[in-house]
């Protein structure tokens, strides 16, 4: 395989689905069905497909910002746009993601350890991923897309059939009212689901140098937020109807709950509990985000710092992950930690880019001549 | 390319010459002497000859007088066709010796008509002696001449073409390739009777100088698929090349991953197949194996015989391959995740089933898998090295007497023995012999981080069995496709065997030149 | 790299000790009294061609008592050779004193491990123990016995299958009520009928035996109940194989709630008393009167119960949220259920009279 630099054009941009798909899924799945259950209550399936269409609007931002450099990562055309001030929020965006990586890899495994290991010790857990995790980004965005691919088949297979048994044991008044009752909740209802479904939209930001024909990167990203969209829809609706806001709100996972108390019709009860597959599906929703993650950090390291290595680049990244994550003392602090990085990236979002974009717009002379060096 | 790829090397020194120099014999090898000169003295020649060749007992010499000049054949007993030799050359040789008395006879009088030869060729040099020699042909020398002729005579034994003994259908032909590659490529030359069937040569080995053919439809494959096939090739330096297995690592793509990425037949019908579809052949002299490449993943679970069986059976069989192939490399490992790890998966009663039949066992699970395993595994390997008759015996003692004696004498359970039989049996009903074999390591390997992390450990080591397979190309065919990347016309024949009428193009996987599979007949030009 | 790690959570099946039922009950000292149903594993070992063994043989029951259910647990640990798993608990059975008590402790320890099985059924008895110490045929082990008896019929009418989870989620629904079945041990066989009421994570009510299909039938779950009609001199029994229920009304007037129960019978003939005589349409209407009557007289029965003891375990809590959903207030509606104004009617049909007329 060619080496990983940007502007290496490996991938065709249909690969775009299964990138956004994945980037998103990992994280809604785990997370997004509680987050919104808890907040949004009945509505919480409304404010699901409200927030998706709000990241609809993020991915079209996301995409076209990339286009604009459709050579460079972000980090490349922030530091040659900005000159020397340019490592600022470069270097800003970098730690962002380490701090991110590495509280995710611990609360993961503490979620691993919780539902699976309850005695395996913390850090086994965080370097047995974090090795796997390290095999599958060395080998390349092709291998990973790839990779990706078959995941979104494997898992529409599986979850599709299972949210799908959901119904018989649903409880019809936990949807009612189905619209938000004040003000508040329709504000910030999508703007939770957003959470859920955004915390990934810079995929494309960090992705697109990679893509053959970046011209219809759009579409496909498109694709696999709509598919990643109707299974978090799905699973937020399908925990609402079986468990309601009260249950879920004092429930660790209720999704993985979820797949523990599913009964399937007699013939079919092969298994004792499905929690095997919500298990398997977890545990790779864990590895897609780490490898993206790790992915896209490797490079900005490479980027910022010019290693011209991407396995020494990737290298220092897990070790640094790894480090951080098993630094952190207990799971309070851990969840306190996911609090904090989580608003950072809000405020990242919510200040920074747009501020970029602000920048990219006034500096269009400059803009140009970046977009056009390789 | 990761940590099994693999760098073309010297892939670039040939590429100022001409492109695939044609030749039917000899030629282009690593090994030809530069500027031998053969002495026009036909005693000189000979004597060059028996020092070079140590004087074996199986090399023969025959004199014989033409119009006055003295001419010797050589040939070697047991490869040559004695008759041959005297039907084609001695004979005719003395007939124009006895009408042509006066004449000074010279080597390129003979070829043209005179002998009775169907192939004549002139040889360069001793070692190019050596392989005429050793190929069956007889050498032709005359005195007073610095040239010497090779006649074709070959006598030597072959075998010829049996029912395939791996990969055998019910419904199909019946010939398998034999270890003459001129046999070999004239089956598939039956089969494929176009003249754009085109067959490039190589002679690889130092010492063997084995013939290597690259077989291929010139306007269906893709040209620099062929020209990096050949440019690997070329690029081979060794001594000795016994079997096509010895290719096919050297040029593979990814010499340190378990999963092949060419595909080995023995079937004519699955060469031609795969001719037609834009994929390119090696035959090997001396293998009746052919190998043919690029292939995906899932090339691997297709038999020849889905072509020949009805459409619903050969989808079903080729479902029950991807289960079985799922399952003989995960049953043993999914079994301890389950029962060591999460039991609470498993129905209660089989589980309580289970409880009951491990009481009394001594071993862990993890022991008895791999006892259970390793004995499989020597009970396999006894039976292949066996002769055919005592084969049998072994099998029945060995799988059932043991099998069934070590379950009673509690040393496993018999679920277990039933999860590790399965899972051999598993093995061999994905399609190719030797991807079965390269997978049973996988079992072993997918077992280590399910003991140390139960099912987090078994799905991480499915992630990175994965995502190996994605990382693999074969010639440049990513190994998934058509899965990922997908492409939607070959799905059609992957997960499924559609009719024949409607299988109207080439997998696009191959990057065939020519899309459309030929639907009227052509008019022959 | 195997032999470094411990595999610190891989247990072998057999060191594993699988806790098929659990029974609580009060001591009168206010300790928990905790007995575990284990099977024995060589009673399990079908395979080996051994016979089958007694049923008193087939389990043993283990008890120890603790402050909380999870303590006596722990101290069970302490006498089992292996270890205690409750992965495939079939059943949780609540003695009526621990019960009167508060459930909560049960219900909240019994699952915040993601391994104990949530499917578990709960059951409510007079004596934990002794359900759990009862060598009851028919089954690979007692405990096995809930589990079976709720999979393998439609629901029986007096009854319902009332698992761990569901328990959890009634409890922390607004009204925090839940339905427990009742079960009874009589001539060495357990009987399952009958409901008891939780309100507020307590026994408060009861509806025994008969008492208890009202409930069902208020659920609109009945899925195979029978009733004897009998007007003059003529007697049938209907099956009733489907209830619909629908909330007609639900409104508040001034603080109290108005709730407006609809009831859909459909039922058919299982029994003519007179083998020749068919049934004129008159008399058909008739019966179907009675039934309707008998359907109501038992759902309002239920309901009354219910009020009484504050358990709202219809879900009407629920619907009247639905009703006014800004003005909710669910800490009050506990109270609000004893005083509900609530109707029910009732409409009868017998559809099929079987094979004959």
């Amino acid at each position: 395989m060619k080496p990983v630099k940007a502007g290496n054009k490996l991938i065709s941009s249909n690969e775009m689905m299964p990138l956004v798909y994945c980037a998103t899924v990992a994280y809604g799945i785990i997370v997004g069905p509680k987050m919104l259950v808890e907040f949004g209550r009945e509505a919480s399936p409304l404010l699901s497909a409200l927030g998706l269409g709000l990241a609809v609007g993020v991915i079209i931002l996301s995409v076209k910002m990339a286009q604009r450099f459709p050579h460079l990562t972000a980090f490349q055309w922030i530091i040659r746009l900005l000159g020397p001030l340019g490592y600022v929020p470069a270097v800003t965006l970098l730690l962002y993601l380490l701090a991110l990586q590495s509280v995710h890899a611990y609360n993961f495994a503490v979620l691993l350890q919780m539902l699976f290991l309850d005695r395996t010790p913390l850090p086994v857990i965080i370097v047995g991923g974090m090795a796997a995790a390290f095999y599958g980004v060395h080998l390349g965005i092709e291998a990973l897309s790839r990779f990706f691919r078959i995941i979104v088949y494997l898992e529409y297979l599986v979850l599709v059939p299972l949210l799908l048994l959901g119904p018989s044991s649903f409880t019809w008044t936990h949807f009612m009212p189905f619209y938000p009752l004040d003000t508040r909740t329709w504000l910030l209802g999508p703007l939770v689901a957003l959470g859920s479904y955004l915390g990934y939209a810079h995929a494309p930001l960090g992705l697109l140098p990679y893509v053959r024909d970046h011209e219809r990167a759009l579409r496909p990203s498109l694709v696999g937020l709509a598919l990643a969209g109707l299974i978090i829809t799905g699973a937020t609706t399908v925990t609402l109807g079986v468990f309601g806001p009260e249950t879920v709100r004092l429930t660790a996972y209720p999704t993985f709950e979820y797949s523990q108390v599913l009964r399937m019709p007699q013939p079919l009860m092969f298994l004792s509990r499905y929690s095997l597959f919500f298990g398997i599906v977890w545990v790779v929703a864990i590895m897609k985000l780490a490898m993206l993650d790790m992915f896209i950090s490797a490079i900005g390291v490479q980027q910022i710092v010019g290693v011209r290595n991407f396995k020494v680049a990737l290298a220092g990244v897990t070790l640094v992950v790894a480090v951080g994550a098993m630094l952190i003392p207990n799971p309070r602090v851990g969840e306190q930690l996911v609090v904090n990085v989580a608003l950072l990236g809000v405020a990242l979002s919510l200040g920074l880019l747009p501020l970029l974009g602000l920048l990219v717009v006034l500096l269009r002379r400059r803009a140009d001549k970046v977009a056009q060096s390789t | 390319m990761g940590l099994f790829g693999r760098r073309r090397k010297a892939a670039n020194k040939d590429k100022e010459e001409a492109p695939f120099p044609s030749g039917s014999s000899g030629q282009s090898g690593p090994s030809g002497q530069q500027g031998y000169q053969w002495h026009k003295s036909l005693q000189d020649n000979l004597q060059a000859i028996q020092d070079a060749f140590g004087s074996p007992e199986t090399i023969k010499l025959q004199h014989l007088e033409v119009s006055g000049r003295d001419a010797a054949v050589v040939f070697a007993s047991g490869l040559a066709d004695l008759e041959k030799i005297a039907v084609e050359i001695m004979q005719p040789l003395s007939t124009w010796s006895r009408t042509h008395r006066e004449a000074r006879p010279e080597l390129h009088d003979w070829p043209q008509g005179v002998l009775a030869a169907a192939q004549t060729s002139t040889v360069r040099d001793l070692s190019d002696a050596a392989l005429e020699l050793f190929n069956g042909s007889a050498l032709l020398l005359l005195d007073g001449e610095d040239r010497v002729l090779a006649v074709a005579v070959d006598g030597y034994a072959k075998r010829s073409p049996e029912p395939p003994r791996v990969d055998p259908v019910i419904r199909g032909a019946q010939e398998s390739m034999t270890e003459t590659l001129l046999d070999n490529l004239a089956m598939v030359r039956r089969t494929v009777p176009d003249r754009r069937l085109r067959t490039i040569t190589r002679r690889v080995g130092t010492r063997t100088r084995t013939r290597v053919e690259v077989v291929y439809l010139q306007d269906v494959a893709d040209p620099d698929l062929v020209t990096e096939v050949v440019h690997r090739i070329d690029a081979i330096e060794c001594g000795g090349i016994l079997e096509s297995r010895y290719v096919e690592e050297r040029i593979q793509d990814h010499p340190w991953s378990p999963f092949p990425t060419m595909l080995d037949t023995e079937r004519v019908d699955a060469v031609a197949q795969a001719l037609l579809q834009g994929q390119v052949v090696i035959m090997v002299d001396r293998t009746p194996q052919a190998l043919i490449l690029p292939v995906t993943f899932f090339e691997f679970f297709r038999s020849v015989s889905d072509y020949s069986t009805p459409v619903y059976f050969a989808t079903f069989a080729r479902w029950l391959r991807f289960i079985s192939f799922f399952l003989s490399f995960t049953l043993p490992s999914l079994y301890v995740a389950l029962v060591g790890y999460h039991p609470e998966v498993i129905p209660t009663k089989l589980a309580l089933s289970i409880l009951g039949t491990r009481q009394g066992i001594p071993f862990p699970a993890v022991f008895e898998v791999l006892i259970l395993d390793l004995m499989m595994e020597v009970l396999r390997e006894a039976t292949v090295r066996m002769p055919r008759n005592v084969g049998q015996t072994i099998g029945v003692v060995g799988g059932i007497v043991l099998g069934t004696a070590v379950v009673q004498a509690g040393i496993v359970s018999n679920t277990m023995l039933i999860i590790v039989s399965l899972s051999a049996v598993a093995s061999f009903a994905a399609a190719n012999f030797t991807f079965a074999q390269a997978i049973r390591i996988l079992k072993y390997v997918l077992l280590v981080p399910t003991v140390m992390l139960g099912l987090v450990g078994y799905v991480l080591g499915l992630t990175v069995i994965l995502l190996h397979l994605c990382s693999l190309d074969s010639f440049g065919v990513p190994y998934m496709s058509p899965l990922a990347p997908y492409r939607a016309g070959d799905i059609k024949d992957t997960f499924t065997r559609v009719p024949h009428f409607l299988m109207t193009r080439r997998p696009q996987t191959y990057h065939p030149s020519d899309m459309k599979r030929s639907a009227k007949r052509q008019k022959q030009t | 790299m195997i032999f470094l790690t411990g595999c610190w959570n891989l247990e072998e099946i057999e060191n594993r000790s699988f806790v098929l039922g659990v029974g609580f009950d009060l001591t009168p000292e206010g300790q928990v009294q905790c007995t575990v149903q284990l099977p024995r594993p060589q009673a399990l070992n079908f395979a080996r061609g051994q016979s089958p063994v007694a049923p008193q043989e087939q389990f043993s029951s283990i008890t120890a008592t603790g402050a909380t259910p999870w303590d006596a647990l722990a101290q069970i640990n302490k006498i089992t050779s292996r270890h205690l798993y409750l992965g495939h608990l079939q059943v949780i059975v609540v003695g009526e004193e621990m019960a009167r008590q508060g459930i909560n402790p049960v219900i909240d320890g019994l699952q915040r491990y993601a391994v104990i099985n949530r499917r578990a059924a709960v059951v409510l008895a007079r004596n934990a123990r002794q359900i759990m110490e009862a060598p009851v045929r028919g089954e690979l082990t007692p405990a096995m016995y809930f589990q079976t008896f709720f999979s393998s019929k439609p629901t029986p009418e007096s009854t319902e299958n009332v698992p761990i989870w569901r328990v959890r989620h009634d409890l922390l629904m607004p009204a925090h009520a839940a339905h427990i079945p009742r079960v009874t041990l009589a001539d060495g066989q357990f009987r399952l009928e009958g409901f008891g009421l939780i309100a507020n994570g307590r026994l408060s009510g009861d509806l025994p035996g008969a008492q208890a299909r009202g409930l069902a039938l208020a659920r609109g779950q009945v899925r195979d109940g029978s009733f004897a009609l009998k007007t003059g001199d003529r007697s049938v029994t209907v099956r009733v194989q489907k209830v619909g229920r629908r909330l007609t009304g639900t409104w508040w007037d001034g603080g109290e709630a108005h709730i407006r129960l609809s009831l859909d019978v459909h039922g058919q003939i299982e029994e003519n008393d007179q083998l020749g005589l068919a049934i004129p349409p008159d008399l058909y209407t008739r019966f179907e009167a009675k039934l309707a009557n008998q359907v109501k007289e038992e759902a309002m029965n239920a309901i009354a119960v219910a009020q009484k003891s504050g358990a709202d375990v219809f879900n009407f809590g629920e619907y009247m949220r639905i009703a006014d959903p800004y003005d909710w207030n669910p800490d009050s509606w506990a109270e609000k259920f004893r005083t509900a104004d609530i109707q029910v009617s009732v409409r009868a049909r017998i559809d099929r009279t079987g094979m004959f007329e």
